[in-house]
């Protein structure tokens, strides 16, 4: 169509240029009709003599409506998210590999950090479930052995929590608690039960509530008052089938008769672990004997206390000094020791012990770490392929789609990206919780140490703030690196781009820039890398060294079960059962040998005994050799676990109780009891109740074996014979010719045969038991090594793609090089050379924040310290070969290139 | 415009029409209202199926050197909504429109 001949009117011009402009709103797809139309009508207008303010206002008319189609357009397409949300998921379909790289990568550290940090929230971040919990504090008492030595953190004798919690004026309530068993008997078959012996005001101070019934009265301290128990939620239905009318029944504990008073909401968190049952302290005497209520030397009560409101810490800690010495004057030490201390920690910093604290903190900065990682690589192969998708989008600029356009097609892919990754994360999280709740467990199993348990790994959700954390990140990742390169590319002059596609020639950076960002996000991958190769290189070699440590037994197809026949037998009936029990074992199909002893390997130190005399003085350091590790056990223990005898003999026959007393000692206390000489023959007495703390010949030295945790070195052990004291509870132990755990229905069935009303709990290995005493160390070191190797390959993943990207873009350069005379060497040189200096530089900035980040797992650490510049040198090492080996295998492939086809390349 | 009846500047631009005047600037004239109100209200209509967009014969426009013009017409279903319209005007009015 010829073009119209317009009229060469000033006005008339004005006008159009206003169209023009104006049209330029309208969307692209309608602009050239818009156009047409409106210069159509202006032409009439003009025709027909229309005045200058008339056309004038003509032409702002068009203005007008070229914003409204513009609006209108906009409005469509927020209706057509649908359709847009399509189109992402064809074009990432389009490249399945980036996208699924990315999610996964996504998924992976969302889901790792959402698993993680929920423990993090409910072991160390999160409120406790206690009201006011920032005014609670643990109490505890200090007492010097000597007057130049440092006062030990110790629990409380009764008497003296009595006299603490009267003096004590700026606590509101001093509460005290102990962990206790109890055997319940009666209804069904007896059941050993975790119990906690606390004063009324316990529950008060934590905010326990009824379920039924009621709690403990103030009153129900006095022990002349009927004995009361609260029975937990749990125990409640597993036991009492949640029957209503349980409150105010009595039942059979160490067979006393207690009177149920009441049930705790399923949701109070005991401090000391699960516990199926609170008694008031007053029933001590009824379940347990009357000595332990009377005692003043007896430690044994912990106590739990909140601050007066308006009282400082600071305040209520000085109000304390005077009762430590008031202490000191009303309990005079026998043994001419030293001052009682009260020391008052807020319950919300000790409330997990430094170990678990590290453990939990170490993993899930690994975690964190390899989130952030995973976030750079998501970035850098976002921005790669923006950067291959720079034509595309110019092309589609160039054809009239608007930045904005673009821009929001990518925002729609990168949320897709982000969203699946998000919930790839989710499902990751719910799936690793079972892990995860495991490992906390691990890091938070304290057997041993005096550390609060009040967080239940089995009831450990995954937490709702922690995931929405986690899917923000992995949003924003996707958001943020998806919609920059789309803003650029939506930005620059499509013919520049175009023509930069066409490749780049000798000495033309082409796209260089965008490679420098993809750089520097490969650099900051490979130096958190570097960060978590560290950790994971202390934790391994503090595994390899603990490992190594020799537990001390050679049989570990051992079963191990607890057994308690509680206080009402004697010591003869006790030797009696024991004698008569052993036999039955050992005539058992499947078992090797039969033993019973005090307690088990690894399992902590179980009873610690004063060590009394050595020959015919008092031990010559008392401080270091006040205690000695006390085990009673019985002939043939020490073959039934394997414990090599050093020098003279085990327990026998001969050993009985009217013989002369005897005992065996470890290497340690050999060692340490009597330097360079044989022990044997020499007598000593150590502090027990039913030896009466008589001198006891020597007559045996075995190897040490660890029964406290493996990180802490072997302690003295004075084995004391079975048949000279008694074992009323402690520990069986089978050496199977099979499994061991297919033993222990057998087992029971003999016991019951003796006496049903003997509980058998805690049923173990020592296989198991060894595999738990590294566990902790374990699990740490796997996940910080699966986070490191991850992203190790995510470092390598992003340098290749780097290097290979860069080879593609540099073909004809190379080709010109080569063709010129370039040997193959200084091609592979050319394309490693950058990559390289940012490999080193990662490395670089890597080892200096793991020098600084990894002192935080020194807690953790056994036979190494986070300094080790071995281990961090090796991980640096692996770092850059790895890198390197990454950028190599394009770097050759650049090497290889013949002049002749680069040339010829578009 | 919504589901409720036409508003005084719909039902002006479909009386317009319906009087014959098809093209932008005509409808503009005869209303007195702004170009940008009238073509958004034209392009509500045809969207909406009451009005019908078409561009003029080519030649005609070439034979008067001028660029070619689009004209509007009623549908079947935008002569019934007019119809329908003025019936409540002159309901709520007592007298006809005078648009």
């Amino acid at each position: 169509m010829p073009a119209p001949v317009w009229p060469r009117d000033r006005l008339v011009g004005l006008a159009r240029r206003v169209l023009r402009a104006a049209a330029t709103l309208v969307p692209f797809r309608r602009r050239s009709d818009w156009r047409d139309e409106w210069e159509g009508e202006l032409w009439a207008l003009h025709g027909r003599g229309a005045s200058a303010q008339h056309l004038m206002r003509f032409a702002l008319g068009g203005l007008a409506h070229a914003l409204w189609e513009r609006r209108q357009e906009e409005g469509m397409m927020l209706g057509s998210l649908a359709g847009d949300t399509r189109l992402a998921l064809r074009r990432l379909a389009r490249t399945p590999t980036v996208t699924f790289v990315t999610v996964s990568v996504l998924g992976l550290g969302v889901g790792a950090n959402t698993a993680l940090f929920s423990a993090l929230e409910a072991a160390l971040l999160g409120a406790p479930p206690y009201p006011d919990a920032d005014r609670i504090v643990l109490v505890d008492m200090l007492l010097q052995s000597r007057a130049d030595a440092p006062a030990d953190t110790m629990p409380w004798s009764f008497p003296k929590f009595e006299m603490a919690r009267d003096q004590l004026g700026s606590l509101d309530v001093l509460a005290g608690f102990a962990p206790g068993t109890v055997t319940l008997t009666g209804a069904g078959p007896a059941s050993r039960l975790a119990a906690e012996y606390v004063t009324p005001t316990y529950l008060e101070v934590l905010g326990a509530r009824p379920g039924l019934g009621r709690l403990l009265s103030r009153d129900e301290m006095a022990p002349s008052v009927a004995a009361v128990a609260l029975l937990s939620h749990d125990l409640w239905v597993s036991r009492f089938g949640a029957d209503p009318g349980v409150i105010g029944r009595g039942v059979s504990l160490n067979g006393a008769s207690i009177e149920i008073v009441g049930v705790l909401d399923p949701g109070f968190r005991p401090l000391t672990g699960p516990v199926d049952l609170w008694l008031p302290v007053s029933a001590l005497p009824l379940v347990q004997g009357p000595q332990r209520l009377q005692r003043p030397w007896t430690h044994w009560l912990r106590a739990v206390g909140r601050l007066r409101p308006g009282v400082t810490l600071e305040q209520a800690r000085a109000d304390a000094v005077p009762v430590g010495r008031a202490l000191t004057r009303a309990f005079p030490d026998p043994d001419g020791g030293g001052a009682h201390g009260v020391t008052m920690v807020p319950f919300l910093q000790a409330r997990v012990n430094p170990v678990a604290r590290a453990a939990v903190t170490a993993v899930s900065a690994g975690a964190l770490l390899f989130l952030l990682i995973a976030c750079g690589n998501v970035a850098s192969l976002l921005t790669a392929r923006a950067s291959r998708r720079r034509s595309d989008v110019a092309v589609r600029a160039a054809l009239g789609a608007s930045r904005r356009r673009l821009v929001r097609e990518h925002l729609i892919e990168s949320s897709v990206l982000a969203g699946a990754g998000g919930v790839l994360g989710l499902v990751i999280a719910l799936g690793g919780q079972r892990m995860v709740s495991a490992a906390v467990g691990y890091a938070l199993d304290t057997s041993g140490t005096r550390s609060l348990q009040f967080i239940d790994p089995e009831r450990m959700g995954l937490d709702g703030g922690m995931l929405l954390l986690g899917m923000g990140i992995a949003l924003a990742t996707g958001l943020v690196f998806g919609m920059l390169p789309a803003w650029s590319a939506a930005r620059v002059s499509p013919g520049a781009d175009l023509r930069a596609s066409g490749g780049a020639t000798l000495g033309s950076r082409g796209t260089a820039s965008g490679d420098t960002g993809t750089a520097l996000l490969v650099a900051f991958q490979l130096a958190l890398t570097l960060v978590l190769l560290a950790g994971a290189g202390l934790m391994g070699a503090s595994f390899a060294r603990l490992a190594g440590v020799p537990v001390g037994f050679a049989n570990t197809r051992v079963l191990t079960v607890a057994f308690d026949r509680g206080p009402g037998s004697s010591p003869e009936q006790d030797r009696a059962f024991m004698a008569a029990l052993l036999e039955r074992l050992a005539s058992l199909p499947g078992v090797a040998r039969a033993a019973g002893g005090t307690c088990p390997p690894l399992a902590g130190r179980c009873e610690i005994l004063g060590l009394r005399q050595v020959d015919e003085q008092p031990p010559k350091d008392y401080s270091e050799m006040s205690g000695v590790l006390g085990y009673t056990v019985t002939e043939g223990y020490f073959e039934t676990i394997g414990v090599p005898t050093l020098e003279g003999r085990t327990f026998g026959p001969v050993d009985g109780r009217g013989d002369a007393p005897v005992v065996v000692i470890n290497e340690t206390a050999a060692r340490t009891l009597f330097p360079g000489v044989s022990p044997l023959g020499h007598r000593l007495s150590v502090t027990h109740a039913l030896t009466e703390d008589r001198m006891a010949t020597v007559v045996g030295v075995v190897g040490d074996v660890r029964y406290a945790q493996l990180e802490e070195a072997a302690m003295p052990a004075v084995y004391l014979a079975e048949r000279q004291a008694a074992l009323p509870s402690g520990t069986l132990f089978v050496h199977a010719t099979g499994d061991p755990l297919a033993l222990l229905e057998a087992v029971r069935a003999e016991a019951a045969a003796l006496d049903p009303d003997v509980p058998l709990y805690g049923a173990s290995t020592l296989a198991e038991r060894v595999a738990a005493a590294t566990a902790r160390t374990r699990i740490i070191l796997g996940l910080l090594l699966a986070f490191a190797a991850s992203g190790l390959l995510l470092g390598a993943l992003g340098l290749y793609g780097l290097v290979s990207h860069a080879v593609v873009r540099r073909t004809r350069e190379v080709g010109l090089r080569v063709a010129l005379g370039a040997d193959r060497g200084s091609v592979v040189r050319m394309m490693v050379g950058r990559p390289a200096v940012f490999a080193l530089v990662g490395a670089a900035c890597g080892s200096a924040a793991a020098a600084w980040l990894t002192r935080y797992l020194e807690g953790l650490l056994f036979g190494t310290t986070a300094s080790d510049p071995l281990i961090l040198a090796g991980s640096a090492g692996t770092l850059v070969l790895v890198a390197l080996l990454a950028a190599l295998a394009p770097a050759r492939r650049a090497a290889r290139i013949e002049p002749a086809a680069a040339l010829r390349v578009d | 415009m919504g589901t409720r009846g036409p508003g005084i500047v719909t039902l002006a631009i479909l009386r317009a029409i319906q009087s014959g005047r098809r093209y932008g600037a005509d409808i503009m004239e005869a209303t007195a209202l702004g170009g940008g109100t009238v073509y958004k209200t034209l392009g509500r209509l045809e969207r909406r199926g009451w009005v019908e967009g078409a561009w003029e014969d080519p030649a005609v426009a070439e034979a008067g050197k001028r660029p070619r013009r689009r004209f509007y017409d009623l549908t079947p279903e935008g002569e019934a909504a007019a119809a329908e319209a003025l019936r409540r005007v002159v309901e709520l009015t007592g007298q006809p429109s005078t648009a």
